[in-house]
């Protein structure tokens, strides 16, 4: 899939508007999914996705000096994206919330399912990153997890976590720190 | 020691983590982007951390994809200028249809322009044989010219809107034939820079041009033969054959 994505981001770059429908059907569901996470609300993430879908072809997507673009990059400046807006909401918005009809809401509720090193696994998807993610304590792992795909900044997740903020920072950073460790020296 | 951050590998690796990570934000997101634009490191350390963590957003089951904006009805001209008017979709298939306007119109306003600015000595009625390319900016600007005499080997090339060329990248030209097909014709260093610079061709123009309808410029690392771009076109637009038949 990847180089099928790599070889339509070619084309997008040359104007090729065949390219483009064919990226967003390839692709335009993984990252509504991702900038769905980040905001919890449909409208919202497809605000995100159209708006991604045209910087792409307006040639506006952050670019990275002499890298090729690359759908692992489209994905972070998605997620970014949708932080962003996320941010824009009143602050005093709470992480969780019940609705007219009596229905609780929450932008971060933790999955009842697998969590991602399991989910990695079973779909097969990098079996790499799933052992080095199993090889990360669970706290750490889970405040990666809150920043990475639900966008919480540190703060929120200490609050989350009810972990003092200091805690919470040298978790992500050690986390990432061994996952990368971990990965090389696969 | 160099006071600049961005030239220590350990604090760019731990800057682009975070904002991969989605912990960097506010001002020191934005200036590590900027970076990214220009510094190989610093986009390289991104690049490396996104590849490395973008499996994770695979976990998350795919959404259904909404019914295309694109499929609301088409836009005027006026309102596929805003990208929430018609959809992107929209806005992808009317932008190169104003790019061909804008060559067209320069194509034919250009010679006889070009003819009345000449001074008045004795001049031929008709330009020699040559190659022009008009190339507009991402934006649909007037962006750079490119003009060869058929048999000639050097080109001469006019900046109409000044690019930023970051350290280490220069610009190169491109032509694309009519299948869409992307071939490198050279690197032209000062273009986009200076106002007009000359440089010299790899070839005969007939030979290089003859099968371009278009031109392109992109950013390559400076001293490379790339095959094909490895970024996006700065500059884009027709390439036009001054001569009868």
């Amino acid at each position: 899939v990847q180089a099928d994505v790599s070889d339509l981001l070619a084309r997008i770059a040359l104007r090729d508007a065949a390219a483009m429908d064919r990226l967003y059907r390839q692709v335009g569901g993984r990252l509504l999914a991702i900038a769905l996470r980040v905001l919890g609300d449909r409208s919202q993430a497809e605000d995100v996705l159209h708006e991604v879908m045209s910087g792409l072809w307006a040639q506006r997507t952050p670019a990275l000096a002499a890298q090729p673009l690359t759908l692992a990059w489209l994905q972070v400046v998605t997620r970014n994206r949708a932080i962003d807006l996320l941010r824009k909401r009143r602050p005093e918005e709470p992480l969780s919330w019940r609705d007219s009809d009596g229905d609780e809401h929450a932008h971060d509720t933790a999955s009842p399912h697998a969590g991602p090193p399991e989910l990695l696994h079973e779909r097969q998807l990098d079996a790499n990153l799933a052992r080095c993610l199993q090889g990360l304590a669970g706290e750490p792992r889970r405040a990666l997890q809150l920043a990475f795909l639900d966008g919480l900044s540190h703060t929120q997740i200490s609050a989350r976590m009810q972990r003092p903020l200091g805690t919470v920072k040298a978790w992500t950073r050690r986390a990432l720190l061994g996952l990368r460790a971990c990965m090389e020296g696969a | 020691v160099s006071t600049r951050w961005h030239d220590h590998p350990e604090l760019v690796d731990r800057l682009a983590a975070a904002y991969v990570a989605g912990t960097l934000r506010g001002p020191a997101a934005r200036r590590l982007l900027r970076l990214a634009e220009r510094h190989r490191g610093v986009a390289l350390a991104l690049a490396d951390w996104s590849g490395r963590l973008a499996p994770l957003f695979d976990t998350l089951p795919e959404a259904p994809l909404p019914a295309p904006r694109w499929q609301s009805p088409a836009p005027t001209p006026s309102s596929s200028r805003e990208l929430g008017g018609g959809g992107w979709r929209a806005w992808v298939l009317t932008r190169p249809l104003a790019g061909l306007a804008l060559g067209l119109a320069m194509g034919l306003a250009l010679p006889p322009l070009w003819q009345a600015l000449r001074p008045a000595a004795p001049a031929p009625s008709l330009l020699p044989e040559s190659y022009v390319g008009v190339l507009a900016t991402p934006q649909g600007s007037p962006g750079l010219i490119v003009s060869a005499l058929r048999r000639g080997r050097e080109m001469e090339l006019k900046t109409l809107a000044p690019l930023t060329v970051p350290a280490g990248l220069q610009p190169y030209l491109w032509r694309i034939d009519k299948a869409g097909q992307v071939s490198p014709v050279a690197a032209v260093p000062g273009a986009g820079v200076q106002k007009f610079v000359r440089l010299p061709l790899p070839g005969e123009a007939e030979a290089l041009f003859f099968p371009a309808v278009e031109l392109a410029v992109s950013l390559e690392p400076a001293g490379a033969q790339p095959a094909q771009p490895s970024g996006v076109f700065v500059y884009r637009g027709l390439c036009g054959k001054f001569w009868r038949v």
